[in-house]
């Protein structure tokens, strides 16, 4: 046995009797690799639930064809025409989202989101007709 | 500087021209008043200030002048300076540019003729992208090559969409779109109607650019469409009179005149063959930009192209003012009966001793990407139908971004 594995046994058995020792010697020799590491792994953080508020608005405008930033800028556009211009830098369509939920509130961005969607469509696709 | 304005007069007017053409001087526009080669004269000038009156409606040489001018592409100013009845001053009378110095050279008379004249001495370029053959990608190029030049040099872009088909407007707006666009009466058919409520008056031309680019921040480098229409149709057979097509042609060149000043290009795209239209659009350019695609009938076309232009600008061409750009080849040789089809279309052109100057480096690759796919999608900002607002390949976007480079410098633009 090697100085480093004395070291780390003396360093159990000091607050340890002989009896909880011989049960942990027990456990260790029942157990497999990856159930001792399991246990001896830090807590995991439990996992903050994002809110998909961005998700959802960003599915709602799926339909739009063109890179996110353009979807992005359109919907500031929307809420400027009520809010007059609004200081966010154009960028992503989740980080605007984000951006703007926080200063509008989720209510008013889907509402935006609604209203746009709703002269897209006063606009018509680009699915050409046939008489 | 280049030269600004050639004066064009008749005998009684020389004396104005001179005060005229001393006052252009004085604001550092250099004008020429006379010339042994006059055809030379109005090409080498970016505008033509017309003295009209009674002396020059008798003069040959002033009806020439104005003849070759609006034949090449040459904005003219009239300067109204007496009450005529020719035909040929009548459309000219009609302009939005007129200026009336019936009651002499005053000084507001003068301001008004340099500040017409700096309109177009700094005004942009028109580019006309023509081939007599279809299919060769026209619209598709002059929607990516001149996206390329607004995103990557920060051009300023107008397209005028001049083939019935309408192609270059179904590419960037929605039928509904158009159809609003058409109802208002702001579509390229309304210029050429001059008559009745589809028409649309002069001084509302420049209200007609739709916006394709519609990010925001956008400042003052647009890029703007004016909306086809596939009742041009009418202008490519014979149902029109004479006087409408001649009402037409001025009303377009109009039209042009007021884009020239406001956009560093203004791009209009061209129905393919040789009708009224490609007269219109040859008349009102600068520089052609013929696409061609590594296919033998291409070939046909292009010289279809040389002898249309001449015909219609009345004069031998220089290849300089032509620009043929390679559409469509493949990124690893094509092989067939062994030789290699895109480099021996190359090799045919750069011999060629007309258009041999005139094809450019930078060729189109043919990728999947300049397909016009049909889509179902709304579009928010329509420049983002483009190649170069996609994750197209990114030599794609560099060939066309070195294609709008070559256009540009080869325009004077």
């Amino acid at each position: 046995m090697d100085a480093g594995t004395r070291k780390t046994l003396k360093s159990l058995a000091r607050t340890r009797t002989r009896a909880e020792m011989k049960a942990l010697f027990n456990t260790i020799r029942a157990e497999n690799d990856a159930a001792l590491f399991a246990a001896v792994a830090p807590p995991k953080k439990p996992s903050v639930k994002k809110t998909d508020f961005a998700g959802a608005i960003a599915a709602r405008l799926s339909v739009i064809h063109g890179p996110a930033s353009d979807k992005a800028d359109a919907l500031i556009g929307v809420l400027e025409d009520t809010h007059g211009a609004i200081d966010i830098a154009s960028g992503g369509l989740a980080p605007v989202i984000r951006k703007l939920a926080k200063r509008f509130g989720e209510q008013e961005i889907t509402r935006a989101a609604d209203l746009l969607m709703q002269r897209l469509e006063a606009m018509g696709s680009m699915r050409e007709k046939v008489k | 500087m280049a030269i600004a304005a050639y004066l064009t007069y008749g005998a009684d007017d020389s004396a104005a021209a001179q005060d005229i053409a001393r006052e252009l001087e004085a604001h550092g526009l250099p004008a020429t008043l006379t010339a042994v080669d006059r055809a030379q004269a109005v090409l080498d000038a970016r505008a033509i200030v017309a003295l009209l009156s009674p002396a020059a409606e008798a003069d040959e040489g002033v009806q020439r002048d104005l003849a070759f001018a609006l034949a090449n592409g040459k904005p003219v100013i009239p300067v109204v300076r007496g009450d005529t009845g020719a035909e040929t001053f009548k459309r000219l009378l009609e302009q939005s540019n007129r200026v009336d110095a019936r009651s002499g050279l005053s000084n507001p008379v003068l301001s008004k003729i340099v500040e017409n004249v700096r309109v177009f001495a700094e005004a942009g370029r028109t580019i006309a992208m023509l081939n007599i053959k279809g299919g060769v990608g026209k619209t598709v190029l002059a929607a990516n090559v001149f996206a390329a030049a607004h995103l990557e040099l920060g051009k300023s872009v107008c397209f005028v969409d001049l083939d019935p088909q309408h192609n270059l407007s179904q590419y960037f707006l929605p039928p509904e779109e158009r159809n609003r666009v058409r109802a208002d009466a702001m579509t390229i058919y309304s210029v050429f109607i001059a008559k009745g409520p589809l028409s649309t008056p002069r001084e509302s031309f420049q209200r007609m650019p739709v916006q394709l680019n519609r990010a925001r921040g956008m400042g003052k480098q647009r890029f703007d469409l004016v909306v086809g229409d596939e009742r041009l149709f009418e202008f490519t057979l014979d149902g029109r009179t004479e006087r409408e097509r001649a009402d037409a042609m001025s009303r377009f060149h109009d039209l042009i005149a007021g884009l020239r000043a406001k956009y560093d290009l203004v791009v209009i795209d061209v129905n393919p063959c040789a009708t009224f239209l490609t007269r219109c659009a040859v008349t009102a350019s600068d520089h052609i930009v013929a696409p061609v695609r590594p296919e033998k009938y291409s070939l046909t076309g292009l010289n279809m192209l040389e002898q249309v232009t001449r015909e219609i600008r009345q004069r031998s061409l220089k290849p300089s003012e032509f620009t043929v750009l390679l559409n469509g080849v493949a990124d690893r040789p094509r092989t067939r009966n062994g030789f290699d089809v895109d480099q021996a279309t190359r090799d045919e052109i750069a011999a060629a001793p007309f258009f041999g100057s005139a094809l450019i480096d930078a060729a189109i690759p043919y990728t999947t990407h300049l397909r016009t796919t049909p889509i179902d999608k709304y579009v928010v900002n329509p420049i983002s139908l483009t190649a170069m607002k996609q994750f197209a390949q990114r030599m794609l976007k560099e060939s066309l971004a070195s294609a709008a480079i070559d256009i540009i410098k080869r325009a004077g633009a």
